[in-house]
């Protein structure tokens, strides 16, 4: 009995410091908060289960990520999101050369008007496999071998859907920003007339 | 001539295409050599995959700084129920009882006490170097020398420290936290102000411990799991250590944040002695 609790204890202590990144990198991806923590404890219920896999040579944020991965993946195969067409964006696309907004300067100022929640949502929007990569080497900060450990998939793939994602990110979030500006004009004429 | 023209022309539209998948890396600076000179010789020719470089470039620090999510207590304690019962349903099962012992080797003991079993119990001169060893491991935990400042947090550390305790103190301001992140036996607090450590706000704390002074730095979580190093170092053994120039810095995760203490070599108390 000693020696199980002595073993929480030490699972605790190694994972519990991860528990709030994990929350996050569920949040920014589910629907709604209750099912971002379900996914947690869910991948600290089955990181409990396969700690055996866990040893001094593994980092264990990197360990609990992929598991997290693992139950994402579950639920969201689930719900076909998987599933839905990657639309490719070149730099050739004519909303990005076009709209004012993706010229640099403007485009910085669009990024800085967004709210932490408009950005989070953006994010959402993307097809998963280039949330997911984006999430695990933009916002946690992962090298691009531990993205591809993490997600099962080359290094090479982790540039092309970064790349991709990444560029797919900018049109969602200037098209967002569009209406929100349409919006504050549309509530400054009703407040005009 | 035209054909020579258009020749050239869709190569550079399959090079131009091609290339695309490599922005995001190159925007990174994670390419090798030879693809980095290949993009760079592409960009200097196509604005679009310029734009789109610098673009990638704004998105990515932005991203970078979205604050970390806080978890209610309520879902803390959630957690440790479900683990607890999780462990309790094994414990009833009973089915890895004989593996207990060997799976705790497995996870938390470190390399260096299975050799120290291996080697020199046997005799009492080996049981002397065994204990030598002993304690040199346990003193430094995973401590670098010398290239801690290529981490943005532990350089500004440094130079707070370096600043500061040397001359006078900062005044102590208002609205700071009574007490520092750690205190332990002996420890007295000298002063306490507010600073900036990897570009976000922390507070410090000068602490007195024997005839030296140690620097605690309350940093942002964000900043503290910023760098990867940090981040296995702490993963793998809990804190993460640094020497440069007889100065030490320990840094250790505390609840939704980051402690940082900096102080001469050997001044600095062992993670185990500090109440956090």
């Amino acid at each position: 009995m000693e020696q199980l609790s002595q073993r929480q204890l030490r699972f605790q202590q190694l994972t519990r410091p991860w528990r709030d990144r994990l929350l996050g990198v569920a949040l920014r991806r589910a629907d709604s908060l209750i099912t971002a923590e379900d996914w947690v404890q869910e991948a600290l219920l089955r990181a409990w289960r396969d700690r055996d896999c866990l040893n001094d040579e593994v980092a264990v944020y990197a360990w609990l990520l992929k598991i997290l991965d693992h139950v994402i993946a579950d639920n969201i195969r689930r719900e076909a999101r998987r599933h839905q067409l990657a639309p490719v964006v070149t730099t050739e696309d004519t909303f990005l050369q076009e709209h004012p907004s993706a010229a640099i300067g403007p485009f910085e100022q669009v990024l800085q008007q967004q709210t932490d929640e408009q950005v989070t949502a953006a994010i959402k929007s993307l097809p998963d496999e280039f949330c997911s990569v984006i999430l695990l080497r933009d916002i946690e900060g992962l090298s691009y071998k531990e993205v591809a450990d993490i997600l099962g998939i080359p290094q090479g793939t982790v540039m092309s859907r970064l790349s991709r994602g990444r560029r797919l990110l900018c049109t969602v979030i200037i098209k967002q920003q569009g209406v929100g500006v349409l919006c504050d004009k549309s509530i400054n004429n009703t407040r005009r007339n | 001539m035209n054909n020579e023209h258009t020749k050239t022309n869709v190569q550079w539209q399959v090079l131009h295409i091609k290339l695309q998948d490599l922005l995001a890396a190159y925007a990174d600076d994670m390419l090798d050599d030879q693809d980095k000179a290949l993009v760079e010789a592409h960009l200097s020719g196509c604005e679009a995959c310029r734009m789109d470089v610098s673009r990638q470039q704004l998105l990515s620090r932005r991203l970078n700084n979205l604050p970390v999510s806080r978890m209610s207590t309520e879902l803390h304690q959630r957690l440790d129920q479900a683990l607890g019962k999780a462990s309790l349903c094994e414990e009833a099962g009973n089915n890895k009882e004989t593996s207990l012992y060997k799976n705790d080797q497995r996870w938390f003991s470190f390399n260096w006490l299975r050799k120290l079993k291996v080697s020199s119990f046997a005799t009492a001169s080996g049981l002397s170097v065994a204990m030598i060893l002993l304690v040199v491991m346990l003193l430094p935990h995973s401590i670098k020398q010398g290239n801690g400042n290529t981490i943005p947090m532990v350089r500004d550390v440094l130079a707070e420290y370096q600043q500061f305790s040397k001359t006078t103190l900062p005044v102590s301001v208002q609205g700071l936290a009574e007490a520092p992140p750690a205190t332990w036996s002996g420890s007295h607090v000298l002063a306490s102000w507010k600073t900036t450590i990897g570009g976000a706000p922390a507070d410090v704390f000068a602490v007195r411990n024997g005839d030296s002074v140690v620097f605690q730095f309350k940093v942002d979580e964000a900043v503290f799991f910023n760098n990867p190093e940090v981040r296995n170092a702490v993963s793998k053994m809990g804190d993460f250590s640094v020497r440069e120039k007889g100065i030490a810095v320990l840094a250790m995760p505390i609840k939704s944040a980051g402690l940082l203490m900096v102080g001469p070599v050997g001044a600095i108390p062992m993670a185990s002695d500090l109440i956090i």
